[in-house]
This record gives structure tokens, sequence and C-alpha cells, in this order.
């Protein structure tokens, strides 16, 4: 049967301006603190967009490098980092109709809301907030938890509109509807899904209140979480120990143990505990230093 | 998505000062962003069915009846999902004041004069389009008011004459207009403009974006329409298999 089907999986060419990244660090696997703590990162500070190897002025899409900063991302244990498609919060002002199409209900919010960040406000220009998620707030103050939950809407449509007020034909009673105005600060935004499952058709597709916070996110790539576990030793590291030079210095008992690139790994003092009156010895001990003797450089003492 | 990171990677093995501290600026990983689209799936109006009797008040035990909480309540009527008008605010050019000038102009300026409660809707009783107030600041206005409550109907403008504001047109031209900004306490919705209904998905097109169509062809027989027609049917018949096959039965030996 031939039917379009238009599902698919791209590589995410998305600005680094409408990301939003947030870490939180345990020391361990086991930390059982209450809540975890999460603390936000400029994401034009820390990531960084690849460019096609063509043409450098062309993002290449998908692939991101990550430069978390060392003064940071340092300590051992296990660093969760949360990337997700920035926030825009705002307020809806009205929810109504155009009044040349009272069919077509939307939700209307007001550009002028000092909640929106400057940088943001090119986003809710016409058109621009297509394919967006609203998620909605509580508007019951009493409510424990002020996001309602499992409920999004998505944008089809934004445009820039007046309000005007109309007279019914039936009552004295006006209602206020919408044109589109691109000097208006208000902007219309049609959602979807307004839709109720074919199995019960009475539960009407809500799409929010007037005075309603919402949180309006865009959806220009999936987020992800990413485990970073920082440790001390790895295979490399044990390699050193195992197959890398070594030097045991017979006059002084220091015991060096070389990084593949011959620098001083790690320095050992080794000695013997002997009991004081028989001189009979007791313990081998080899002590790490904690600051490194120098002289005991591998291409010094080889260089001869 | 795991990562494995040595913290030794980002140590100084220098034989100096910096012997054992992070001297590396910043610990480097890729990620791959990826985005995934899908169908809506094909929507569909059912007719909404009340559960009747209707309620005739809110109900009150879980609270301040709101329908983002609830749902559709199966017997509610309109008026309850019609929520009290708030004031809707805005700024916009000044491309109304003209609707609210009198016909007079000021023979030193050459600026339009308004009159303040001429109604200058034309031939409406019951509508008021007109100036509220001026003064040699600004011009408050109204557009399409109830004239019998101007006070809260219509949509309420304030042109500020001395300030001015700067946009693009669509073709990058600067168009330079005054300050206003409105404001309109209509509400939004109202039980004269809507209706209960349900727009519900079509669980079996999850995820097409067309509806499936079946194309039949019904052939009907409508008579001799070319006096070489029946030599050109026949023409196709080559074989005593192609009297059986040809035209799907239409010829009949």
């Amino acid at each position: 049967m031939a039917t379009g089907n238009y599902g698919t999986v791209r590589p995410a060419d998305v600005a680094v301006e409408d990301i939003e990244i947030l870490y939180s660090y345990s020391p361990n696997r086991g930390s059982n603190s209450a809540q975890t703590v999460l603390t936000e990162l400029d994401p034009t500070q820390v990531l960084v967009p690849a460019n096609n190897p063509n043409n450098n002025k062309e993002i290449l899409g998908g692939m991101y490098t990550l430069k978390l900063p060392s003064n940071e991302f340092t300590a051992k244990g296990f660093y969760n980092i949360i990337i997700r498609p920035k926030q825009i919060r705002t307020s809806i002002v009205a929810c109504g109709t155009l009044a040349s199409s009272p069919d077509i209900i939307g939700m209307v919010i007001n550009l002028n809301d000092s909640n929106i960040d400057n940088a943001d406000k090119v986003k809710l220009e016409n058109g621009n907030l297509v394919g967006y998620r609203v998620e909605y707030l509580t508007t019951n103050t009493n409510a424990e938890q002020d996001k309602i939950q499992n409920l999004f809407r998505v944008v089809t449509s934004n445009n820039r509109v007046l309000a005007v007020s109309e007279n019914l034909s039936n009552s004295s009673d006006q209602v206020l509807s919408y044109s589109f105005d691109d000097s208006s600060s208000l902007v219309f935004c049609t959602l979807t899904p307004s839709s109720a499952p074919s199995i019960k058709p009475n539960v009407l597709p809500f799409i929010g209140e007037p005075g309603q916070d919402i949180i309006i996110t865009n959806t220009f790539f999936n987020p992800i979480m990413l485990e970073v576990e920082m440790v001390e030793y790895d295979d490399e590291t044990l390699a050193y120990a195992l197959y890398g030079n070594q030097t045991k210095s017979l006059e002084d008992g220091i015991y060096t143990i070389y990084n593949f690139d011959n620098e001083i790994y790690k320095q050992y003092t080794l000695f013997e505990v002997k009991d004081q009156f028989t001189g009979k010895p007791l313990y081998e001990v080899r002590e790490e230093l904690s600051s490194p003797d120098f002289t005991k450089e591998f291409d010094d003492i080889t260089d001869f | 998505m795991k990562v494995k990171r040595n913290i030794e990677n980002y140590k100084s093995r220098l034989d100096n000062y910096t012997y054992g501290a992070i001297t590396a600026d910043t610990v480097d990983i890729n990620v791959f962003l990826t985005q995934t689209m899908d169908d809506q799936g094909i929507f569909t109006d059912y007719p909404f069915k009340p559960l009747l009797p209707y309620l005739t008040q809110k109900p009150n035990d879980l609270g301040t009846f709101n329908s983002f909480v609830y749902g559709r309540f199966p017997a509610a009527p309109l008026a309850f999902y019609i929520n009290p008008p708030i004031r809707v605010e805005g700024s916009s050019d000044d491309s109304k004041l003209p609707d609210v000038s009198s016909y007079r102009v000021d023979p030193l300026t050459g600026e339009p004069i308004f009159v303040t409660n001429l109604d200058m809707t034309g031939n409406a009783d019951l509508i008021f389009t007109g100036a509220l107030s001026q003064n040699s600041q600004s011009v408050t206005y109204v557009l399409n008011a109830n004239s019998n409550n101007i006070t809260t109907t219509g949509v309420h403008f304030i042109t500020f004459l001395n300030e001015y504001e700067n946009k693009e047109d669509e073709s990058g031209n600067l168009v330079r207009y005054r300050k206003t900004d409105f404001y309109s306490d209509v509400n939004s919705v109202t039980e004269e403009t809507v209706t209960l209904s349900a727009l519900t998905k079509q669980e079996e097109y999850f995820g097409l974006v067309f509806k499936p169509e079946v194309d039949s062809e019904v052939f009907i027989d409508r008579g001799v329409a070319d006096i070489f027609e029946r030599h050109a049917l026949l023409g196709e018949i080559k074989t005593t298999n192609d009297i059986d096959n040809n035209r799907n039965g239409f010829l009949r030996t």
C-alpha cells in the first residue's frame, strides 16, 4: 500500500545558542544524597560544533565537541551531563480564535514579556516557532508540583496578531479575536495535537489557559544524558607498571616507574624496618613519595 | 551514553613546579546529536456525545474547576470551560489612529483633529469607534466598543504623539511610527463563539501521512463510440486465450 511515511533520524545541526547543558557530580555510584544538585553550563563556552572538512563555514551536523573546563571536571567520580534544547519561559496572554477563521483556535503570547530574553525574541517571530514544544505549569498555587507532567503540545504556526473586538449577532456581548498584524507584539500560535483518542472522543484537547505560565522548547535535537566517569587508573597507566621503564636507586632506595614518554609517573622509597636491638629485618616497605626526586629522570640516568 | 576519562591524561609530568597538577584547560568529549522526526498521523472530527443531563454546578469538591486538571467532564456543559476574561495587552504601530480622527484638519499644522467622544463608526448604533481623550502627548481611543459600555468593551489604544519607533518592512525599508499600546478586557472565548467537539486520532493510521486510497475502476459499456472499435477490439485477439483474457471478459464469443 502506497502510503507516505516521513519519519527519519537526521544529524542535528542545532546552534549552540539553542542548547542548554546541566550537570551533576557524584563521587561514586553508591552516593545516596537526597536529591541530585544540577549546575548549569554555558553551551556557548563549552560546546563546539564540528565543521565540514571541505568547507569550514558549514556545520557538519551531528558531531559536537564538549569542552568541559578542567577546573570543574577533574575530580574522581561520576559527572552526569544533560544536553537538552533551550527553554523559553513566558505566559499565555489569551486563548482565542482568528477573526477571519473562527474555527482556528490558538494561544496568544506577548513578545514584550520581560521573562523572554532579547536573544530569544527572534525565535517568536512569524513562523519561527513551528515545531517548538509547549509545556504547561499549573495554575493551582497549592499544587506540590508546578509543572503539569506528561502534557505537551507542538506549535504548528505562529504569527503576530492584533486584538480585534467583535460584536455577536445573537447578544450584546463582545468577543475578542485576533487578526494578523506584523506591527503588534502579540503572537498567535496554533497547536497540535489538539486531539482525543478515538475510543474516548469526549476528552477535550486543551491548549492552555489565559495567564498560565508555559515553557516553550525547541525540538531541534533529541536530549541526551552523558555519564562521564573520571578515573585515576586505566589500562594505559596499569601498563606503565607492567611494561614501562623502571629504575631502582641502590644508593637511596628510590624506586621510579616511568610513563611511555619516560616521564616520572610514580616514585617510591624502598626500605626495611629492622628490630632496633637485634637488627633482624622485620618488614620490607614501599612508600610513595609525595614530591618526586627529579634527579631520577630516566633520560638522565641512562645518558652515559 | 557512558564515557570514561583518566585524570592522568590531564596532569603534568614535567620536572618542574607543575608536576602532578592538572594543566589541561578542558576535558574534551565528542557527542553526536540527532533529531528524530515522526508523523502525527491522521485526525478526524468525531461528534461530541455529552452525558445527559448536564451538571448544573461546577464540581467544587476538588477545588476550583480546572479543565486542565479534570480533562473533559462527561456531563459538563460548555460554560464550565469558559474562563473569566483577563486583560490582553500589547503594543503596535499607529496605523489605527486615522480610524478615529475627525474629517477636519488643523489648517496650521495639517495634522488631523481628534474630537473626543465623536463616534467615527459611521452607520452603527451599537458600536463606538473614536477618541476618548487627548492631550499634547497622546491620544487615547477605542475601536469597535459597545456604545453602552465603552470602558470594558472594544480594543483600547493609546498613541504617544512624540515617541517614535522604527522597524523594517519585508523589503528591508525603514518604517517609522508612533509608539502605540493597546489593551482589551473582552474575553477571547465565549459560549457564543465555541462549541464542544472532539478532534480524534485514528490509531490505525498512526505514522501514516495519507489515508490509504482504494483505486477501483469500474468498466461501463457505453456502447459503440467509434465505427472502427469492433475491428480494433477483434484485432487484439491473436489466440484463443486472448478471447478469455481480453478486456476482462468484455469480449464474448
